[in-house]
């Protein structure tokens, strides 16, 4: 722990008050709720999957005829990485012995797809398009680590043919591959820091290089990017890491990091060996602008964030803030009324810029610490500004951001928003009526203005970001990780309240477009033997449900009884 | 956080669900940091953060016997909290806004703290932004990893990451003038 998280670890723990009484105290007023939920049972195909396999292993091994034959024999092993991982095995003949999920997103890649015996292309082709189904390749995450663990003979045909492969269907879908290979050395540390994560060997091999090369990030936060993030990460430290082949063909970045600190820098016209400034982060920031780097620094009791286009090198937006000791005016100071200091803020973006030549001029007062503080903002010229300046005259917020980067309009409006999602995802969404529950909610932050997009998609939840201003995925498609976990207790629950013969009787039509969600939990509704039933779950396994008795509307009594799961059953 | 902590948390709630002696008062004694911390760090406010402290341990109380270990007690703690929290803010539309140089005061009367102590949990209420102060103290307080964090605050770990660097720079910078 750093010395400073210790200051605040100790200053919070001081500052917590022992009420530890009261709550005892109301506890025992309190019902505990009963625990009802079963030891969640994993997924039924896998569950079979695996009794199947070990007892054909068993069976093999009391036979003694488990025998390494030329066709199982793995003569070389490929690792693919995004941030789903998953390892090849292949025989001397280049066929598929088996493939293994190094992480659960790639238990989600492979799912219950059999590839022994495959042609290494054939599985190549189906992984990469289960990632692209799956969200976790997109226009954005492009990139794709190719680790050939192999004779050196093999390795370049190898790592070949699976890059060549991977370009093929990303193209597919017009995504511009990005493919790092590099060849597997045995090295006992890399081992290590494969086991000590869980991560596969290629991935815990291209770490331990960056890592020799910058002291930035730590293991840990390297060992959370996903390839995308190394990717980008490697040609901003444009360092040459020997033999490892990068194919950036598909690399969004056009501009290195330090060009992107002097473009932020001259914003004020600085330099990076200006005195006194002092630079304390700059990188890529993946979040939130889509391929920026971010450049942070402080300079004369301001600190500045400026985002600059990796691509084209543009500013896109620039934050300066002041972050010095309070400011205190003598009696002698001139306190300015709110038009002064619009003009003030107008005369900052161009000299004598007049209120009538900029759009959506707005401007608020409220106090900070014991000064009133104007807010302004303003567009202009493509540009949005926002300004908070204290009734002195001194500015202690400055921030603008390009609205227009595509050249054609600004933000993506809301009304445009779900026929710009199917226009544009590259998940194959092509119509919205096959898309259940969809839902466009804005999300502001400091940072950005984003659309969620969220839909039911068969069996899967998936949530996309849009930056408005930018009119980009953010990232790609997320695919709630709890839902399945859910969707198994949900069955499972079911299964026990109906029994055998009434649970398949239900599943056979099931639709799994039918289920919903909110903060609370999950609902599902369906008709089973003539009752309609409402059944509840939330995130903690709870759960309840309703039944009607009779789900025909028009029942002449007018009365639905409701039965609470814990009458009568 | 740590396998052992983890499992340590996990026995007092599964001791809690079943009626086990001391199990809640040994789960406050070990979290509660972690809680007022975090409830602190997104109130603002002395008087809300107890609030969500008691709340939150009594929903814990409530609720024990229907969790399942996942191996991250503290996240679902947290979660409970964050939920609080919420739930909280959307009732009262905001919380009981203090200004920034009345913070201090509300620490006045705790005797625990140093002088020090209540400046650092002034300065880091102050002047970091709220996403700055709550995965800052999330990964002071509750030994929630990033990624972590950025799953219980529904954030980019890109974002928690920066986030975090930019609140440790500030503190050191506010520490180097200020407190030492």
């Amino acid at each position: 722990m750093k010395k400073i998280e210790k200051k605040i670890n100790d200053g919070f723990t001081r500052a917590t008050p022992n009420i530890i009484d009261g709550i005892a105290s109301d506890c025992k007023s309190r019902p505990q709720e009963v625990a009802v939920k079963p030891a969640r049972k994993t997924s039924w195909g896998w569950k079979f999957a695996t009794a199947a396999l070990a007892l054909v292993l068993v069976v093999m091994s009391v036979m003694g005829i488990v025998d390494i034959s030329a066709e199982t024999a793995s003569a070389s092993t490929i690792s693919l990485d995004v941030n789903p991982s998953v390892e090849i095995k292949l025989n001397g003949r280049q066929r598929v012995i088996s493939v293994k999920a190094i992480n659960s997103d790639g238990e989600r890649i492979i799912g219950d797809m059999d590839f022994a015996g495959c042609q290494l292309k054939v599985a190549v082709n189906a992984i990469i398009g289960s990632m692209l189904r799956n969200g976790y390749l997109t226009e954005m995450a492009n990139s794709v680590l190719v680790s050939v663990d192999a004779n050196a003979n093999d390795y370049k045909e190898l790592a070949d043919i699976v890059a060549e492969q991977i370009t093929v269907t990303l193209k597919e879908m017009q995504i511009d591959a990005s493919v790092l290979s590099q060849w597997i050395k045995n090295d006992d540390a890399v081992s290590k820091l494969a086991s000590d994560y869980g991560i596969s060997q290629g991935k815990a091999q291209l770490i331990s290089r960056i890592a020799k090369v910058t002291n930035d990030y730590t293991t840990e936060q390297l060992v959370a990017m996903n390839v995308s993030d190394l990717s980008v990460l490697l040609n901003s430290l444009n360092v040459n890491l020997g033999d490892l082949d990068v194919d950036q063909s598909g690399s969004k970045a056009g501009i290195d990091l330090e060009k992107a600190k002097e473009i932020a820098l001259a914003c004020e016209n600085l330099t990076v060996d200006s005195e006194n400034v002092e630079i304390f982060e700059a990188k890529l920031d993946l979040g939130s602008v889509a391929v920026a780097y971010e450049v942070e620094f402080t300079y004369d009791n301001y600190a500045y964030e400026i985002k600059v286009s990796a691509t084209t090198g543009r500013v896109l937006s620039y934050e300066k803030e002041y972050f010095g000791p309070m400011l205190r005016y003598d009696e002698t100071a001139v306190v300015l009324d709110k038009e002064a200091v619009k003009a003030a803020a107008l005369n900052d973006v161009k000299q004598d810029l007049t209120a009538e030549e900029v759009e959506n001029l707005y401007a608020s007062s409220s106090r900070y610490y014991r000064n009133t503080v104007h807010e302004i903002s303003f567009k202009y010229n493509g540009v949005f500004y926002e300004y908070e300046i204290d009734s002195y005259g001194t500015v202690l917020m400055k921030a603008y951001k390009v609205l227009d980067l595509s050249g054609e309009g600004s933000y993506l409006a809301r009304k445009d928003v779900e026929q710009w999602f199917i226009a544009n995802n590259k998940d194959g969404f092509t119509a919205l009526d096959k898309l259940s529950r969809f839902r466009v909610t804005v999300e502001k932050s400091k940072d950005t203005l984003f659309y969620l997009v969220t839909f039911v998609y068969k069996d899967t939840q998936y949530s996309y970001k849009i930056d408005a201003v930018n009119k980009t995925f953010i990232g790609g498609a997320e695919v709630a990780d709890y839902e399945e976990a859910v969707k198994d207790d949900i069955k499972d629950k079911l299964h026990e309240i109906f029994g055998d013969e009434d649970f398949d009787a239900l599943f056979e039509n099931w639709d799994w477009s039918e289920w919903d969600w909110d903060d609370d939990g999950f609902e599902c509704e369906f008709d089973h033997n003539g009752h309609h039933y409402e059944f509840e779950m939330d995130r903690w396994g709870n759960w309840e449900y309703e039944r009607y008795p009779d789900d025909k509307p028009h029942r002449p009594d007018g009365e639905h009884g409701k039965v609470p799961f814990d009458y009568g059953w | 956080m740590a396998k052992d902590k983890s499992a340590e948390i996990d026995g007092y709630i599964s001791g809690i669900a079943n009626g086990g002696e001391g199990s809640l008062e040994a789960l406050y004694e070990i979290t509660q940091g972690a809680v007022y911390g975090y409830a602190l760090s997104v109130t603002k406010n002395v008087y809300d953060a107890q609030d969500v402290l008691h709340d939150t341990f009594v929903k814990v109380y409530e609720k024990s016997a229907t969790y399942v270990s996942q191996g991250k007690p503290m996240a679902w703690i947290l979660t409970i909290a964050k939920n609080i929290c919420m739930s909280r803010f959307r009732q009262n539309s905001r919380f009981c806004d203090i200004p920034d140089e009345e913070l201090e005061a509300q620490f006045a009367d705790n005797s625990a703290m140093s002088v020090e102590d209540k400046l650092l949990v002034t300065k880091c209420l102050s002047q970091l932004s709220y996403e700055e102060r709550t995965v800052v103290v999330l990964h002071a307080m509750s030994g929630l990893k990033h990624r972590e964090i950025a799953k219980l605050l529904d954030m980019p770990l890109a974002t928690v990451l920066s986030k975090y660097n930019r609140a440790i720079k500030k503190l050191k910078t506010i520490a180097e003038g200020e407190l030492e």
